[in-house]
């Protein structure tokens, strides 16, 4: 066995880059599940119908992993040889730390106070510093710069992650 | 015993019936069942005695039963709503049944109690699913090729199993179980031209499922999906009877007077949707029941589907400013406020121009025409989703997701575990299904062990665990060790379904009732596979042999052929098992060479399509 990842950009016919075409993405997909869905292979042979379920499984997992920026970052690290499990120490950024100390307690403090307007007004920060730092991606992508964007990567990695927190706790005070 | 479907040669045959294929859809509902057929694009509900919804109740009496809504044996047990226990235990029927429950020794799910011996649900799901079936096969004029069964979205593992269980104890090849929302989808996406982004709402008898879709040119996405299992119609008319007790000062009557207050309830529901205010009589008890007492008992209920509602717009990212439309589905949204409730939340008027109790069967008949191989005009997919996550359990009882809610199937993920005992040879595992962080929170789908692992220190050994989902959304999980080697797999079955051997022995009793015989069926079901096999093979042989083979492969290939086909020819089934086998080895390397030579092709020189 090899421990190659499988290039989810060339299952999908696409170049390797993160300022993915969305439509293309989604109308490459589209076109290979027409071909393997397994509900075009249900009158066949068992094995048949195996390889069927496993490849829109690999197709499946290549449109979500592309589909999320976050997700298609790694995967482009990763097939670049770039492990983003590991983090060394100077591969810290303190100012980005404190940042993230200082959203966290805002976060808690909104969830002790039911401070519904002030968890919409966190969430609209957040997103915005996602969306530029998406923007620095593509431009450290595009000028080979990966011990940048790999850098990129766990500040994305970590607003992803508040995002989420925001919205659990916006469930919570909405009551879900 | 209408176990099995019985062929009725001859009967309305037509030149046309002989050279289609024979598909039907049915919905398998809490309360009431249906069949359909489709042809071309158009689908038909068959009436059964005159009607289309066949109530889905057996009653039971001493010598045998019937099904549906016929006057029963004088002595006989009526078992109703059993689409609520499917998958189920005990512990999880929360309401008051006109019937006994006893534990079941071979299987999580309980046993009814009736005069005929104690019955599974899946037993009386499948002798629902027998007489549609039948039904369906007589007016096709012949034995199915295929039936597409109908679940709700919202269904989990063990309750899909469970439905499937029951399709092959009824003797039915199941072409697809298709999630009920999304089978109304395509009634309205290929009758109405339904396009765009839509909810559906479907409140059933028993069960209710919300699921948010993108309709556009044949295909049908699921983004979203939500609901409750236990929430449908059978509460409010419970809802009512309760009203009704508390009204009259009156006992809680047991068994079949029970049986008789839901009914006389219903009935009043009913009357509601009609008319502003009902009177209703039950013992020595008379009231008048109006549209507002109506809503505040069933208030609560809607509410909370309205919750879910919310909770699947969310998970889709989408506010309801954004959709096109909200379309309602199954019978209870007749029922007064309902309707006017969706349409305020949602702020618009909703959709419902196809019967809402016939809409999921006539989606399931368009896709099972498809499914079959009955092809017309444009190619119809559907891409559903899992509506609760999958996990294995943890250390410290927490539950570790492998698979989240609304990931589109099907979809394998693999994860990695390892030894936490010096020299531990067998692994514990716990599958789980469920939102919630703790164990006991959510749904245990089964246990199995991982046994002849290799001695190791602890954390050596890596056992890697692979969930996959199929297109029915039914789950299975292997578990192997990756550093030596050695390959241990297990594949699960959830712990509420049947054993195969009840499956089996029940299959038994049922053809020894129609004299047909195991035996004879699976040499049958080897020589079809072998048969299968060779045919795809030459056709895939006469489209990229000489592209994708040499000279020895193709001999060598040719040869496994030949073989096999000599060998189906006969009465030997290991034989004709160990031959397809072998063919399969000695295709694979050619079937994955023609598939990535497929996805080439199918990526190649599309641009200039992208522009239309």
């Amino acid at each position: 066995m090899n421990n190659k990842p499988t290039d989810y950009f060339a299952l999908l016919g696409l170049p390797q880059v993160f300022d993915l075409d969305s439509a293309q993405l989604e109308s490459n997909y589209r076109k290979l599940q027409v071909l393997w869905h397994p509900d075009r292979f249900v009158s066949e042979s068992d094995n048949k119908r195996r390889q069927a379920v496993q490849q829109t499984s690999l197709i499946n997992d290549a449109f979500t992993t592309l589909k999320s920026p976050l997700n298609r970052l790694q995967h482009l690290l990763e097939l670049n040889g770039i492990d983003t499990a590991v983090l060394k120490q100077e591969e810290l950024d303190g100012n980005f730390l404190f940042q993230q100390m200082e959203w966290r307690e805002t976060l808690q403090k909104c969830g002790v106070e039911n401070n519904e307007p002030g968890l919409q007004a966190l969430d609209t920060e957040v997103r915005s510093t996602l969306s530029q730092e998406q923007k620095a991606c593509v431009d450290s992508l595009g000028s080979g710069d990966y011990s940048k964007a790999k850098m990129l990567f766990h500040r994305l990695q970590f607003l992803y992650k508040l995002t989420q927190e925001i919205r659990a706790l916006e469930d919570r005070l909405l009551e879900y | 015993m209408a176990l099995l479907k019985i062929a009725e040669p001859g009967q309305g045959r037509t030149r046309q019936a002989a050279r289609r294929k024979r598909a039907v859809g049915i919905d398998l509902g809490t309360t009431n069942s249906l069949v359909a057929t489709a042809e071309a694009g158009k689908a038909r509900v068959l009436e059964l005695d005159g009607a289309r919804l066949l109530p889905s109740i057996v009653h039971y009496h001493k010598t045998g039963f019937s099904v549906g809504g016929a006057t029963p044996h004088a002595e006989a047990m009526s078992v109703s709503s059993v689409k609520r226990l499917m998958g189920r235990g005990r512990e999880d029927v929360s309401h008051q049944l006109s019937y006994k429950l006893e534990d079941s020794t071979t299987s999580g799910m309980p046993r009814i109690v009736t005069p005929s011996g104690h019955v599974s649900p899946v037993q009386v799901s499948a002798e629902i699913l027998g007489v549609l079936a039948k039904h369906g096969a007589q007016v096709l004029g012949g034995d199915l090729d295929g039936v597409v069964i109908t679940v709700p979205a919202y269904f989990d593992e063990a309750q899909r199993e469970a439905t499937r269980d029951a399709a092959r104890l009824a003797g039915l090849n199941v072409l697809r179980l298709l999630s009920e929302p999304t089978a109304a989808a395509v009634a309205y996406g290929l009758d109405k031209k339904l396009q765009g982004t839509i909810i559906i709402y479907d409140l059933g008898g028993g069960t209710f499922d919300v699921s948010l879709m993108k309709l556009q040119r044949g295909v049908f996405e699921v983004i979203a999906t939500g609901g409750d299992t236990s929430l449908g119609g059978d509460d409010f008319d419970r809802a009512i009877a309760q009203w009704i007790l508390q009204q009259g000062k009156l006992q809680t009557p047991q068994g079949r007077d029970w049986a008789e207050l839901l009914a006389r309830s219903k009935a009043a529901k009913h009357k509601l949707t009609e008319q502003a205010e009902t009177t209703v009589e039950y013992q020595d008890w008379q009231g008048v029941l109006d549209r507002e007492t109506l809503l505040s008992l069933i208030r609560p209920m809607i509410l909370k589907t309205l919750k879910s509602c919310s909770r699947v717009l969310r998970d889709g990212d989408i506010t309801s400013d954004e959709l096109t439309d909200v379309v309602l589905v199954g019978g209870s949204t007749r029922t007064w406020g309902v309707r006017e409730s969706v349409r305020d939340f949602f702020g618009r008027e909703p959709l419902c121009s196809l019967d809402p109790d016939e809409v999921v069967a006539i989606g399931a008949a368009l896709q099972a025409d498809v499914l079959v191989g009955n092809k017309y005009g444009e190619e119809t997919l559907l891409l559903d989703v899992i509506p609760l996550s999958l996990g294995i359990e943890t250390m410290g009882g927490l539950m570790e997701k492998i698979i989240p809610r609304n990931t589109t199937i099907p979809v394998a993920r693999a994860q990695e575990f390892t030894t936490f005992r010096d020299g531990q040879t067998v692994m514990a595992l716990h599958v789980l299904q469920g939102e919630r962080e703790l164990v006991p929170d959510c749904r245990s789908l089964a246990r199995f062990e991982l046994k002849n692992i290799p001695a190791m220190v602890a954390g050596a050994a890596r056992i890697r665990v692979t969930f996959q989902v199929d297109a029915d959304g039914l789950l299975e999980v292997k578990a192997e060790e990756m550093v030596t080697g050695v390959h241990s797999s297990v594949v699960v079955k959830p712990s509420f379904g049947l054993l195969d051997s009840d499956i089996e022995k029940m299959l038994v009793e049922a053809r020894s009732a129609v004299e047909s015989d195991v035996k004879t069926r699976t040499l049958r079901e080897k020589q079809v596979e072998a048969e299968r096999h060779i045919e795809a093979l030459n056709a895939a042989l006469a489209a990229d042999a000489d592209t994708l083979l040499d000279e020895a492969e193709k001999t060598a290939l040719q040869e496994a052929m030949n073989t096999l086909a000599e060998a189906a020819g006969g009465n030997d089934g290991d034989l004709i098992e160990r031959l397809t086998h072998q063919l399969n080895q000695v295709s694979q390397e050619f079937a994955a060479r023609r598939m990535d030579a497929g996805i080439r092709k199918a990526l190649a020189g599309h641009a200039i399509d992208e522009l239309d």
